[in-house]
C-alpha cells in the first residue's frame, strides 16, 4: 500500500497526530540494497532473455518506416540510432516530412520494383504507415515494498506501446501526422487513443519563412531536448490522480526536467465535488469515489512545452538563415476548473544552430505562460475546523510560467544533450488563518543531462542524469507538523542504457535507473512510516525492444 | 475483449486515414515522375536540356540550396563530414561523398574521368538507394544549380569535357541463351569473387574490399535489384560494368569488353535474373 493510497489515507486521517495532507516529517536512512537470491535470479532470466533475443538472427527486415521507405534509405538517415533524431532528421521534420530545402509535396524518384505503375500501389501506402512496438520486462526495487502495490516481481510487459502511425504530404507544403497510441503500460486498463494528430502548412512567404502547425502535437519537437524520441523512453507511472493527494505507487522515469515539480497542485475543485463555498476557493466537500481522474498534477507528470501533445497552433521557420530557428504558438489550456476553455497558453521558443565538420551544436531556449493553470490545494486533518475528508482549495487558480534552455552537441558518435526548466507560481492563499501558515515555495526546477556513444555500428550506449529541485507545498502550518516538516520531496535519478540494433529499425536494449535521493520514511505518527513516493523507488531495470517497421 | 476490438478498430482508422490519403499522394507524384524517368542515355525534351546558364551568380544560388539542403551530410565545405555523416554509416562505406576530392562513384565516363554535369544531377534526382534520397522534388533548375556548385568545389572540372563510355548496342531480351552466356561471362571475370557464386555479395574477397578512405565496402547483394545503388535499369547496370565505380572496389570492365560490348548485356541478363 502507497503512502498515498487512498485507503491508508483515510486510516491515517483518523490519527489524531496525523497532520496534512502531503504532510510527512522525514527520517534519513541509507540505502539497503538487498540482492537477494531471488533478485539474481529474476536478473539472470532477464539477461538470458536478452541474450536470447540478441542472437535471433532478424535478416533482411527490409520493413523500414514509412519515410524511409518512401525515400528508400536507411533509417540512420534521419535518426543517431531510432527513435532519436540527428540534425538531417530535425530539419526533415522541421521542414513538414519534405527533404530540408525543398517543398517535394511527396514526390521522389524511387520506386521499389513494381511500383512505376500511376495510381496508388502497395508501395505508397507503405510509404504512408508505420508502426512502432515497445515491449519490455521491467524489474522494480523498492526501498520498501510493503508500501507500494507496485510488484518488485519481474514484470513482462508485451505489448508495451504500440503506435499506428500515418503521415506524409498530400501536396507541396501541406503535410499531415496522426498517431494512434496502444498503451498498457503505467497499471491501468489497457487504452487505445489518437496520441498527436495535425496538419502542417509549410514555408509560408518563402522558403522556410513560416510553417503553420494545427492540431494537437507535441510544443517541444524542435527544442534541443525534445518530449519525444528519447533513447530512454518515458516508462510510465503507476499512480492514481482521482484522489488528492494523488496516489503514487511507482513514479515515471522520464526527463524530469519536463515534470510540473510542484507539490499540492490541483486541476480545480472536482465537476462532481459540491461546493460549500464560493467555486472559486473555500472549502469543499471530498468525495474520492466522484474525483475526477486528473484532478490531482503529479509532482513527476510532464506539461506545458514539454507535455507528450497539446493542442493549439504552432508557428516556427528560419527565416534570417540556417542559423537561427523560432517557434511561436499557443495551445488549448488545461486550466482549473473555474476559468473559461476558451483560454490559450502563449509560448516562444529561439534556438540557435552551428555546424562544423562532423559537429552540430545547437542551444535553445523557451518561454511558456499558463493561464490560470492550476489550483493548490491542502487537506486538513480533524479535528475541527476540518472533518478530515475535506479539500480545502485555494483562494485562486495560480498561473503558471515555465522557461527553459537546452543545448545539444552531437559530434561524430557521441550525442550530448540537456535542459534546464524553471516553473513558477503563485503563493496560494486560502482564506484561513491557520492553512495560510502553510509554507509553499513559488518556484520549481528540473535538469536533464544525457549522453549518447555510437560503441560500433550496432551499439549504442549512454547515460542521463535528472535532477528535481521541488516546489509547491513545503511545510505544513505550524501546530499541524509532526518532525520534519518538509514536504515536497527533490528527486534524482540516474538512467543507464545499453541498445542494439541488429538491424536500423529494431532495437534490442537493456536500462537501469537508480534513484540518487536517500530514502526518506514519512512520519510513524502520521503516515505509518511509509516511505515517500519520491524515494521508495530505488531502482529499475528493464530488458525490451523497440522496434519501428 | 473490449481491448482487442479497441485495437482493431484504430488499425482500421489508421488504414482508412492511409486509403484517403494515398490518391493525393499518388496524385501529386505522377507528373512529376514521369518526367524524371528520362533515361540518361536518350536525352530528348527533359530536365537535362532546360538547364540553367552555369555562371557565378547560378553557382552561388547552388550554394544557397545545397547550404539548406546537403550540409547535414555532405558537410558545409563538401568534404562529406556533415554532422548525420557517421550516423549514416559509421564503421563502414559508403560515407558521403568529399566533393573536394574529385572522385565519383556514378559516371557514365571512364575510370579516372570527372562525371559529366548529367551524371551529378542524375544522382541528385535518383539520390543513391539506402543512403540518399532522391531530390526530385526539386525544381530541375535548382538540381542544376547545385550540380554547378558541386563542380565548383573541385579546380579540374574547368578542364575539358569527361570522355564518355561507350555504349553499344542495348539491351537484349532476358532469354536463358542470353542468361546462360552472362553466367559464363560472370565466371569468367571472376565476378564471384566479390559478389559470390549466388551473387549474394559473399564471395572469398568481399570481406577484404575496401574503399579508397580505408572503410569496408561490402560487394553489392546482387539478388536484390532494388538496392543497387547505380540503378537497377539494364543500361544503368551496363554503366557500372563499364564505368566501375570509381573511389570503391568495383573496376571499370571497359578495357575487357572492348569490341564484345554484346556480352555486358548479357552479363546484365544474369545479373538481373539473380533477383527472380
Amino acid at each position: 500500500m502507497c503512502a498515498f493510497a487512498d485507503a491508508e489515507y483515510e486510516q491515517l486521517t483518523k490519527d489524531k497526530n496525523n497532520s496534512l495532507l502531503l504532510g510527512k516529517p522525514m527520517n534519513n536512512y541509507s540505502i539497503s540494497y538487498k540482492l537477494t537470491s531471488v533478485l539474481v535470479l529474476n536478473l539472470l532470466t532477464m539477461f538470458a532473455l536478452f541474450i536470447a533475443l540478441w542472437v535471433v538472427e532478424i535478416k533482411n527486415a527490409d520493413a523500414v518506416p514509412a519515410f524511409a521507405r518512401k525515400y528508400d534509405v536507411t533509417c540512420n538517415s534521419c535518426h543517431t540510432r531510432q527513435p532519436r533524431l540527428n540534425p538531417y532528421g530535425q530539419k526533415f521534420l522541421e521542414n513538414g516530412y519534405q527533404l530540408p530545402g525543398t517543398a517535394d509535396g511527396g514526390r521522389k524518384e524511387k520506386h521499389l520494383l513494381g511500383g512505376e505503375i500511376n495510381g496508388a500501389t502497395l508501395d505508397d501506402l507503405s510509404n504512408l504507415v508505420a508502426f512502432r512496438l515497445r515491449a519490455d520486462i521491467q524489474q522494480a526495487r523498492f526501498a520498501d515494498p510493503a508500501v507500494t502495490e507496485s510488484s518488485e516481481d519481474p514484470n513482462i510487459i508485451f505489448p508495451n506501446i504500440v503506435n499506428i502511425f500515418v503521415a506524409g504530404t498530400l501536396m507541396e507544403d501541406l503535410s499531415f501526422f496522426g498517431e494512434i497510441e496502444y498503451a498498457t503500460q503505467g497499471g491501468e486498463a489497457p487504452a487505445l487513443r489518437f496520441e498527436r494528430v495535425f496538419m502542417m502548412f509549410d514555408n509560408l512567404g518563402g522558403p522556410q519563412v513560416a510553417s503553420v502547425k494545427i492540431g494537437n502535437f507535441d510544443p517541444s519537437a524542435m527544442y534541443s531536448f525534445p518530449t519525444h524520441r528519447q533513447q530512454l523512453n518515458p516508462i510510465a507511472p503507476e499512480a492514481s490522480t482521482d484522489k488528492f493527494p494523488p496516489a503514487i505507487n511507482r513514479i515515471p522515469l522520464l526527463p524530469l526536467a519536463f515534470a510540473s515539480k510542484m507539490f499540492g497542485m490541483t486541476r480545480g475543485p472536482s465537476y462532481t465535488t459540491a461546493s460549500t463555498t464560493s467555486p472559486t476557493g473555500g472549502v469543499n466537500t471530498y468525495e474520492p469515489d466522484n474525483q475526477t481522474d486528473g484532478l490531482s498534477i503529479l509532482p513527476f507528470e510532464p506539461m506545458f512545452y514539454n507535455a507528450p501533445a497539446q493542442t493549439g497552433i504552432s508557428v516556427h521557420g528560419r527565416p534570417f538563415g540556417n542559423s537561427f530557428l523560432y517557434q511561436v504558438g499557443v495551445v488549448q489550456a488545461e486550466t482549473a476548473e473555474d476559468v473559461p476553455k476558451t483560454s490559450f497558453d502563449p509560448y516562444i521558443m529561439l534556438r540557435y544552430d552551428r555546424q562544423s565538420q562532423f559537429t552540430n551544436f545547437q542551444a535553445s531556449s523557451f518561454y511558456y505562460i499558463a493561464n490560470k493553470a492550476a489550483r493548490a490545494a491542502l487537506r486538513p486533518p480533524p479535528p475541527t475546523p476540518f472533518a478530515g475528508n475535506e479539500l480545502v482549495f485555494a483562494q485562486q487558480a495560480t498561473d503558471w510560467t515555465r522557461m527553459g534552455i537546452a543545448a545539444r552537441w552531437q559530434s561524430r558518435s557521441w550525442d550530448v544533450y540537456g535542459t534546464y526548466i524553471k516553473d513558477e507560481i503563485d503563493r496560494p492563499m486560502f482564506g484561513n488563518a491557520t492553512l495560510d501558515m502553510s509554507k509553499w515555495e513559488t518556484s520549481g526546477s528540473g535538469l536533464s543531462i544525457e549522453a549518447d556513444y555510437l560503441l560500433t555500428e550496432k551499439w549504442l550506449i549512454g547515460m542521463r542524469y535528472d535532477m528535481m529541485k521541488t516546489g509547491g507545498l513545503s511545510e505544513l502550518p505550524p501546530g499541524l507538523q509532526a518532525g520534519d516538516p518538509r514536504i515536497n520531496q527533490d528527486a534524482s535519478f540516474l538512467g543507464l542504457i545499453g541498445k542494439y540494433y541488429p538491424h536500423p529499425n529494431i532495437g534490442l536494449y537493456v536500462r537501469y535507473h537508480q534513484n540518487l535521493e536517500s530514502s526518506v520514511k514519512l512520519p510513524t505518527a502520521g503516515f505509518g512510516g511509509a516511505e515517500h513516493p519520491a524515494t521508495n523507488l530505488e531502482s529499475m531495470m528493464t530488458v525490451g525492444v523497440d522496434m519501428a517497421f | 475483449m473490449n481491448n482487442n476490438r479497441n485495437f482493431m478498430c484504430g488499425v482500421s482508422a489508421a488504414m482508412v486515414l492511409a486509403l484517403v490519403a494515398v490518391p493525393f499522394a499518388a496524385f501529386g507524384a505522377a507528373d512529376d515522375n514521369a518526367k524524371a524517368k528520362s533515361p540518361l542515355m536518350s536525352i530528348k525534351a527533359s530536365p537535362y536540356t532546360e538547364r540553367p546558364v552555369e555562371n557565378a551568380e547560378s553557382v552561388a544560388q547552388g550554394k544557397a540550396i545545397y547550404d539548406k539542403a546537403c550540409t547535414y551530410c555532405h558537410g558545409l565545405e563538401g568534404k562529406g563530414d556533415g554532422p548525420a555523416a557517421v550516423y549514416l554509416s559509421r564503421d563502414t562505406a559508403p560515407r558521403p561523398r568529399d566533393f573536394t576530392a574529385g572522385i565519383y562513384k556514378f559516371r557514365s565516363t571512364l575510370s579516372g574521368e570527372l562525371p559529366m554535369d548529367e551524371d551529378i544531377f542524375h544522382t541528385i534526382t535518383k539520390g543513391v538507394v539506402g543512403y540518399m534520397p532522391g531530390f526530385v522534388g526539386m525544381p530541375a533548375e535548382d538540381r542544376w544549380k547545385v550540380t554547378y556548385y558541386l563542380k565548383s568545389m573541385y579546380a579540374e572540372f574547368k578542364g575539358g569535357m569527361p570522355e564518355s563510355i561507350t555504349v553499344v548496342g542495348g539491351p537484349i531480351p532476358g532469354t536463358a541463351v542470353s542468361v546462360n552466356k552472362g553466367y559464363k561471362v560472370y565466371t569468367k571475370f571472376k565476378c564471384w569473387e566479390c559478389h559470390g557464386g549466388g551473387g549474394q555479395g559473399n564471395g572469398s574477397k568481399a570481406a577484404d574490399l575496401k574503399d579508397d578512405w580505408g572503410f569496408p565496402l561490402p560487394p553489392r547483394d546482387l539478388t536484390r535489384l532494388n538496392i543497387y545503388k547505380n540503378g537497377s535499369a539494364d543500361i544503368d547496370i551496363y554503366r557500372s560494368i563499364m564505368a566501375g565505380l570509381d573511389g570503391g572496389a568495383m573496376p571499370s570492365y571497359a578495357d575487357f569488353f572492348a569490341g564484345e560490348e554484346e556480352n555486358v548485356w548479357h552479363l546484365v541478363n544474369y545479373i538481373r535474373s539473380l533477383s527472380q
